[in-house]
């Protein structure tokens, strides 16, 4: 294998492979990225048993065809190498690999990719069942309900994102921890699509979200059986559907409400930040009061306590006596909406704590319900 | 310091303790060698304790039940009573909150007295050392011993060295004395000096307590870390640790564990998740009842083998606190089946750390946490009151379950 190429498009494209690159792990095989040079491509691979992500870039010079997998420290290498012109070239037979670029010279000792596990081929997944979003509406459901995702691995069904069409073509997604579930609703979505239900790695969604921009260009999602592969630009994702069934809380929403506020979204969350920063405990606990159109934030820790008044735009229903939240779980869900003012519903003390937000996507209306519990506090013990 | 306070801490040691308390309850062993000893047949078969007598003829704790019968044909061999070992435990403890506040329990026959500021009232600290003796005496026909220093080293070392070989009892050390009566003294005879650091020590030509005093503090900070610098402190008699009155225990504890050893050694997965869920609730049990939670499990496994003693000691971070058995014990497995090297079982332990005040709970959407909390809480107000075996798990009832057999025991013994 022997190429030449320009560091800053190498760098474009392993920026996004590296990231599947296992930080930890006692197969040595798969520690590393595949370089693969043919017909005139070079592909970059990286799997970390969990996702893989592969690059395909054209814009190089090939010398001579061929295949190794190079250490993840040739990211650094390349990051920091002299000149914009880079050539790589591996020494025949045994993987011995040279990254030259100006003065600068690297050996780095490369291993067989016949160990590397391999990347479904084109030909297979595109004939798998599809849907295709454009990269900001995907990009901003991916916002909205990544944050709730679990990563407690004693609880498999809640590691992912559940995607779901039904036969009216009403788009889902839902995401839940537990302790908060964040629920988009895309109603009668106009592009058709079969029904389905796929439940997607959290992991995978959140590195796809980080790579997505404004722009209309397409993501297409290719799934069948346990297996799921997002095409986005010359990105391919690949990632193992969680098998785990998640479970229906779709009744976990109550129907009506004890108190109703509509609140500066902004205002809101900068209050909120503020509290946090003396939040209480591991559980980050903050209380809210609601009395008239007064909402009372109030923390307190070991090293101290704060309280602020914000000036409610609107209240139905009752007062608040007092519900204890976890501050970061009313950030979350404050910090994506774009809407300048928020409408949350509270049920009490220890009832459930909602906050709703309609939004236009293109011709489409996509409905968000955000759900957190509360925290309990037995004022003598537990 | 201008000023400085001599402080007056004792250990009180309590001679050949379960064997005296057997002594003390059938008063016509007196004077004859007696032995404490388990049950032979469960593995418990060793001397926990020997009479004066006794060790007369050699017999030293540890020895195993059929060579006390070949050394001393005429021994009389008892089994261990736990529950009366406790009583006349806390019944000494009681005789020395007469005398002070600051009654430290360090082990079940061994208590550190802060006594500090009690002369005016019992006298010199020989005096008071001498009135201990005899009140526990007169109270519970025990002999107790006792060491007396500026700080607990120096009490240790007087009562292990010194108090036991005197006559009246006690003994006194302080850092006017210390180094006269210990410097002589074999290396292994200073407190945390065990066999490894005096094969250590003894490579460097230190052989007596003296020697290490006199070496630079630097050069064993660097060669031992901390605990080189608290042999050298140790070897000079300082030490600057003190005495809390025993019932803050309770409050400042961050951990709470508990271990078996098995009366059989255990093969199969059925009886090792057996096992485990009965050692978890314990542990959970017992978190629960100081209103705490933890969030760090910690599981210890020793395999069988004799020859070479195998196993391991891991511990990890759960997700959230929690003194709930099940969402423990779920844990517990985990690192079980990831550690365990396949051999038979011979010991267990499990542990919970990182505990903090439980007042606080996350409300969840599905796992009912409310009700699981409120169903532990009154399986532990049934277990308080009508005892361990009155509400159990029914796997309790299976092979490799020692609920019941545990139930009448205390420490492995017969209570």
């Amino acid at each position: 294998m022997h190429f030449a190429v320009k560091r800053s498009i190498l760098m474009e494209n392993l920026n996004i492979v590296q990231r599947s690159i296992p930080l930890k792990t006692t197969i040595t095989t798969i520690q590393g990225v595949l370089l693969q040079v043919k017909n005139n491509c070079l592909t970059m691979i990286s799997n970390n048993l969990e996702m893989s992500i592969k690059a395909v870039c054209e814009d190089i010079q090939v010398i001579e065809e061929g295949r190794v997998v190079l250490p993840g420290e040739i990211v650094d290498i390349l990051k920091q190498s002299p000149h914009e012109d880079v050539e790589i070239k591996m020494a025949p037979g045994d993987f011995r690999t040279e990254i030259i670029s100006g003065k600068a010279n690297f050996f780095l000792y490369g291993m067989d990719p016949e160990e590397f596990p391999s990347f479904k081929e084109d030909s297979q997944w595109r004939k798998w069942g599809s849907i295709e979003f454009s990269a900001n509406e995907f990009k901003n459901i991916l916002r909205k309900v990544n944050f709730a995702v679990s990563h407690d691995e004693g609880k498999p069904s809640f590691r992912g994102v559940l995607f779901q069409v039904d036969d009216h073509n009403n788009v889902s997604f839902i995401s839940s921890d537990t302790y908060r579930l964040a629920h988009l609703n895309i109603l009668k979505r106009k592009k058709e699509i079969e029904p389905l239900q796929l439940l997607i790695p959290g992991k995978t969604l959140l590195e796809i979200a980080k790579i997505l921009d404004d722009s209309d260009e397409m993501i297409q999602c290719y799934f069948q059986e346990n297996e799921i592969i997002f095409s986005y630009r010359q990105f391919l994702f690949a990632g193992r559907l969680i098998e785990n069934k998640f479970p229906d809380l779709t009744n976990v929403f109550p129907k009506g409400f004890v108190t109703k506020i509509l609140v500066n979204t902004r205002v809101m969350e900068k209050s909120i930040g503020r509290a946090s920063l003396l939040a209480h405990g591991y559980n980050q606990m903050i209380s809210l009061h609601i009395k008239d159109n007064i909402l009372q934030v109030k923390s307190g820790s070991e090293v101290g306590r704060m309280e602020e008044e914000l000036i409610l735009e609107r209240k139905e229903g009752d007062d608040l006596e007092e519900i204890l939240l976890n501050a970061r779980y009313i950030l979350d869900p404050l910090r994506v909406l774009n809407d300048e003012y928020t409408e949350i519903d509270f049920n009490g003390s220890y009832g459930p704590c909602i906050i709703n937000s309609e939004e236009q996507i293109d011709e489409d209306t996509s409905k968000y319900r955000y759900l957190v519990l509360p925290i309990k506090v037995d004022k003598k013990s537990i | 310091m201008w000023f400085k306070i001599n402080r007056i801490i004792m250990l009180a040691d309590m001679e050949s303790f379960y064997a005296s308390v057997e002594v003390a309850k059938n008063p016509s062993l007196r004077g004859k060698p007696v032995a404490v000893c388990g049950d032979p047949e469960k593995r418990h078969g060793i001397v926990l304790a020997a009479t004066k007598e006794a060790k007369a003829y050699g017999i030293k704790t540890g020895a195993l039940a059929g060579e006390c019968s070949r050394l001393c044909p005429g021994i009389v061999l008892v089994k261990p009573h736990m529950q009366d070992y406790i009583d006349v435990s806390l019944k000494v403890t009681q005789i020395f909150e007469k005398f002070t506040d600051r009654v430290s329990p360090y082990s079940i026959d061994e208590q550190f007295l802060d006594m500090t500021g009690c002369e005016n009232l019992f006298g010199t600290p020989e005096e008071m050392a001498g009135l201990m003796v005899k009140k526990v005496w007169e109270e519970t026909d025990i002999k107790c011993r006792v060491g007396i220093g500026e700080n607990p080293l120096q009490a240790k070392m007087a009562c292990d060295r010194f108090a036991k070989k005197n006559k009246n009892g006690f003994f006194r050390l302080c850092h006017e004395n210390y180094a006269q009566y210990t410097w002589p003294l074999q290396i292994r005879d200073l407190f945390g000096v065990g066999s490894r650091m005096e094969h250590n020590f003894f490579n460097m030509g230190v052989r007596t307590i003296g020697h290490l005093a006199s070496l630079p503090k630097e050069d064993l900070k660097r060669r031992w870390g901390v605990n080189g610098e608290v042999l050298w402190l140790n070897a000079h008699g300082i030490d600057y640790s003190v005495i809390e009155p025993s019932d803050s225990v309770k409050d400042t504890r961050k951990s709470v564990g508990h271990s078996i050893t098995l009366p059989r050694d255990y093969r199969s997965i059925e009886e090792f998740q057996v096992i485990l869920l009965e050692i978890t609730e314990e542990v959970c049990r017992r978190t629960r009842s100081f209103g705490k939670v933890g969030w760090v499990v910690n599981v210890y496994c020793k395999s069988a083998d004799f020859d070479s003693a195998t196993g391991f000691s891991k511990q990890i971070r759960m997700s959230e606190p929690t003194a709930m058995t099940m969402d423990v014990y779920s844990y517990v497995l985990k690192l079980f089946y990831l550690h365990w090297d396949h051999r038979p079982v011979r010991a267990f332990g499990v542990g919970l750390s990182g505990l903090i005040d439980f007042r606080e709970i996350q409300l969840s959407l599905v796992n009912k946490k409310e009700r699981k909390i409120a169903l532990s809480k009154a399986m532990d107000s049934i277990r308080d009151r009508y005892g361990i075996t009155s509400i159990f798990r029914s796997s309790s009832l299976a092979p490799g379950g020692l609920l019941f057999d545990r139930a009448t025991k205390i420490g492995g013994h017969e209570a």
